[in-house]
């Protein structure tokens, strides 16, 4: 028993190692002792560095929580996939914004502030990205080129190059 | 100035011998204020605990609850009045904090988001009665960490439970001052310093594994004085 609570002593201090960690986990339900120790260790260790007394508030509430979390009735919400999120959504974001914009040929005064968005936009999942570049119009063009197929009319035209854009180059 | 900081987070006063002292203040002035305990070091403590609940381990998640209830018990009870109310609060606060796990990313410590948590529960709780929410700015999430509870709790503790507190707070102080020395110097380093085993071992000049030994048996010296006034678990679970 003895080892036991030293690696839960070393749990609570962060000083274990995952494989560890699981060892404990799966031991508690052979061991419900060692829940006890467990407390007394945050007792010990709230205590030592509070100047204000322990109070068994909270209590009750924590352990109807955990009765109500034991019986299946809620789940954790999964964990969301960092990299669509965090990576993607922005670029995602800025091409929309950039397509809408020449797809419409929305005029200049309207466009242009549309495309410093996108290129903000850009600059910011692309730091993510550890990547970080300004949008390119050449670049954006390209794009465009590929999905040029399934494009609306008005923009198998477009071109982040032409002076609309404040490139200098003219649509094909 | 970091030696102050440390001395801010010595409430209770324990003096390390002066060798012990002198190499916590070199420690001090070398590290970076992201560096500065017990953030950090809490962050790291829950980090193994936090990446198992996520995946689903209850058990994982109930040894998160049981080391914080207390303290967000305490919190909670600054902004409700009633206690039967504040276990209510607690109650929902823990079940929002499960249910939300998976959004929880890492960049703040565990204790300082479930801080949040209760801070938004109890003020939604005050605004669906009908009272005013404490504004934001008076729970920041900055105190998250090491607030002081001040006269507010003592005022709405029991006769009963202050004298209990105050009896658990005298035997733990007991407990420390019986130690050997190096029992004292150790589980002091961690708890209140919040010193990594690693960083433990350097000051002491001792192997890693003697440094989790000695920091076992502090526990257990004091464990087992405090043990007969806490009582099992079990006597308290409702």
């Amino acid at each position: 028993m003895e080892k036991w609570n030293e690696d839960l002593s070393a749990l609570h201090d962060g000083e274990m190692d995952e494989l560890g960690a699981m060892r404990i986990l799966r031991a508690l339900d052979q061991k419900p002792e060692l829940l006890d120790q467990w407390e007394l260790y945050a007792v010990i260790g709230e205590s030592l560095r509070q100047s204000e007394p322990l109070t068994h508030t909270g209590m009750k509430g924590a352990q109807r929580a955990l009765a109500v979390i034991a019986s299946d009735q809620v789940k954790p919400t999964p964990q969301r996939p960092k990299s669509f999120s965090r990576h993607w959504l922005p670029l995602a974001v800025a091409a929309s914004l950039a397509l809408l914009a020449v797809g419409l040929n929305i005029p200049y005064q309207i466009a242009e502030p549309l495309r410093a968005l996108a290129s903000t936009v850009v600059d910011q999942g692309t730091s993510i990205l550890a990547d970080s570049r300004p949008a390119d119009p050449a670049e954006l063009d390209r794009y465009v080129d590929l999905h040029r197929e399934i494009a609306v009319p008005g923009l198998q035209r477009a071109s982040f190059v032409s002076p609309e854009f404040g490139g200098g180059q003219q649509a094909r | 100035m970091a030696s102050l900081y440390y001395e801010s987070l010595n409430p209770v006063g324990i003096s390390l011998p002066a060798a012990f002292q002198d190499g916590l203040n070199k420690l001090n002035a070398e590290a970076t204020p992201s560096q500065l305990p017990p953030v950090n070091a809490d962050r790291a403590a829950d980090q193994v605990l936090v990446e198992r609940a996520q995946r689903g381990d209850q058990r994982a998640f109930e040894l998160l609850v049981i080391k914080y209830q207390r303290k967000l018990g305490r919190l909670l009870s600054r902004m409700i009045r009633d206690p039967a109310e504040v276990e209510d609060v607690t109650q929902e606060a823990f079940i929002k904090a499960y249910r939300a796990l998976g959004s929880f990313r890492g960049d703040s410590a565990f204790y300082t988001w479930l801080y949040r948590i209760g801070i938004n529960t109890a003020k939604n709780y005050l605004v669906s009665l009908g009272r005013r929410a404490p504004t934001t700015t008076t729970y920041d999430s900055e105190e998250a960490e090491n607030f002081d509870d001040g006269d507010q709790l003592r005022d709405m503790n029991t006769p009963e439970a202050e004298l209990m507190s105050k009896q658990i707070a005298e035997t733990v102080n007991a407990s420390m001052a019986a130690l050997p020395e190096e029992l004292r110097t150790a589980i002091t380093l961690r708890e209140i310093d919040g010193l990594s085993y690693e960083e433990i071992a350097t000051l002491m000049a001792c192997p890693i594994g003697t440094v989790r030994s000695r920091i076992f048996r502090a526990r257990e010296s004091i464990a087992e004085r405090l043990r007969p006034q806490l009582g099992t678990a079990k006597d308290r679970r409702w």
